[in-house]
C-alpha cells in the first residue's frame, strides 16, 4: 500500500475501533456495573466510566453539527434523521470489527468460486 | 414460522441500559449520590445508538418504507380532496378468454404463441398484423 492508502486505512480503523467498538464495549461494561452500584453499596461510579462518554458525545455532536452546517445544506429534521441513521450502525460496525479482528488471527478461508462453465 | 427482527440484540442492550438507568435512579433516592445520577444519565446516553438501530429496523419493516404505500396514499388523498376522480373497480367480462384458452388456441394454430400474418388474437389488439410468422423449421435453422 502507498503511504496515503496506509493513512486512510489507519484512520478508518481508528474511527471504527474508537467511536464504534469502544463505545459498545464501554456500554456493556457499564451495564455489568449497574447492579454493583445499585444493590451492593460498595462502589460509586468513577469518573472514568462517565466522563469519556460525556466528552465523546459532546465532541461527536459538535463535530456532526458543524460538519453538516458547513458541508451538507439540509434542514434540521434531515440532520436529525442522518444522526439517527449514523448512530444506528454502531453495533453492526463493532461486530464487524470484532469479526475482522478474530478472522485476521484465525486462518482465512477463500470463498468458493462460482463455476461459469 | 419464526419472525426475525434485524435489531434484536440492539433492542436487548438498549432496553437493558434504560432499565439500568431507571434502577439506579430509583435506588439512589435515599442515598442522593450525584455521581450515580451522572452514571444513570450516561447509561441513557449510551442507549441512544441501540435505540436508533431499533427505530431504523422498525421503520424498514413497516409499510411506511414502501413506495407503493406513499403512491397509494397520494392517490387516495387526491381522491378525497376531489382533485382526482375516484377510480372504480373494473369488472372483467366473462367473454374474455383466460390464459389457458389462449395457449390452447395458439397451439392449435401451429405449435407456438405467435399469431400468423393477417390473423388477430383477442389480446394483441391489432398488433398481430405487425408480427411476422416464423415457421418452426426456420427457428430450428436459426438455432444451429
Amino acid at each position: 500500500m502507498s503511504p496515503d492508502q496506509r493513512r486512510e486505512f489507519a484512520l478508518g480503523w481508528l474511527n471504527w475501533l474508537g467511536a464504534e467498538s469502544l463505545g459498545v464495549l464501554v456500554a456493556i461494561l457499564n451495564l455489568i456495573w449497574v447492579p454493583i452500584v445499585a444493590f451492593a453499596d460498595i462502589a460509586i461510579p468513577d469518573k472514568i466510566l462517565t466522563l469519556p462518554i460525556i466528552a465523546s458525545f459532546v465532541v461527536s455532536l459538535l463535530h456532526f453539527v458543524v460538519l453538516y452546517r458547513l458541508r451538507v445544506p439540509v434542514k434540521w429534521g434531515q440532520m436529525l434523521g442522518a444522526m439517527i441513521a449514523a448512530m444506528s450502525v454502531q453495533w453492526t460496525v463493532s461486530r464487524a470489527v470484532a469479526n475482522g479482528l478474530i478472522t485476521s488471527i484465525s486462518p482465512s478461508r477463500a470463498p468458493p468460486r462460482a463455476d461459469f462453465r | 414460522m419464526s419472525v426475525e427482527f434485524q435489531a434484536f440484540w440492539e433492542a436487548v442492550i438498549g432496553i437493558l441500559l434504560l432499565v439500568g438507568a431507571a434502577v439506579l435512579v430509583v435506588t439512589n433516592n435515599q442515598k442522593e449520590v450525584r455521581e450515580i445520577y451522572v452514571f444513570a444519565a450516561v447509561l441513557v446516553l449510551e442507549s441512544l445508538p441501540f435505540l436508533s438501530a431499533v427505530a431504523i429496523a422498525i421503520l424498514e419493516n413497516s409499510r411506511v418504507n414502501a413506495f407503493s404505500f406513499w403512491r397509494h396514499a397520494g392517490v387516495r388523498t387526491l381522491e378525497l380532496i376531489g382533485l382526482r376522480p375516484v377510480a372504480m373497480p373494473t369488472v372483467v367480462s366473462s367473454s374474455q378468454p383466460v390464459a389457458s384458452e389462449i395457449h390452447r388456441e395458439a397451439s392449435d394454430r401451429g405449435g407456438f404463441g405467435l399469431v400468423r400474418a393477417g390473423e388477430e388474437s383477442p389480446l394483441t389488439g391489432g398488433a398481430g398484423r405487425q408480427i411476422r410468422a416464423v415457421s418452426t423449421a426456420h427457428l430450428r435453422l436459426c438455432r444451429y
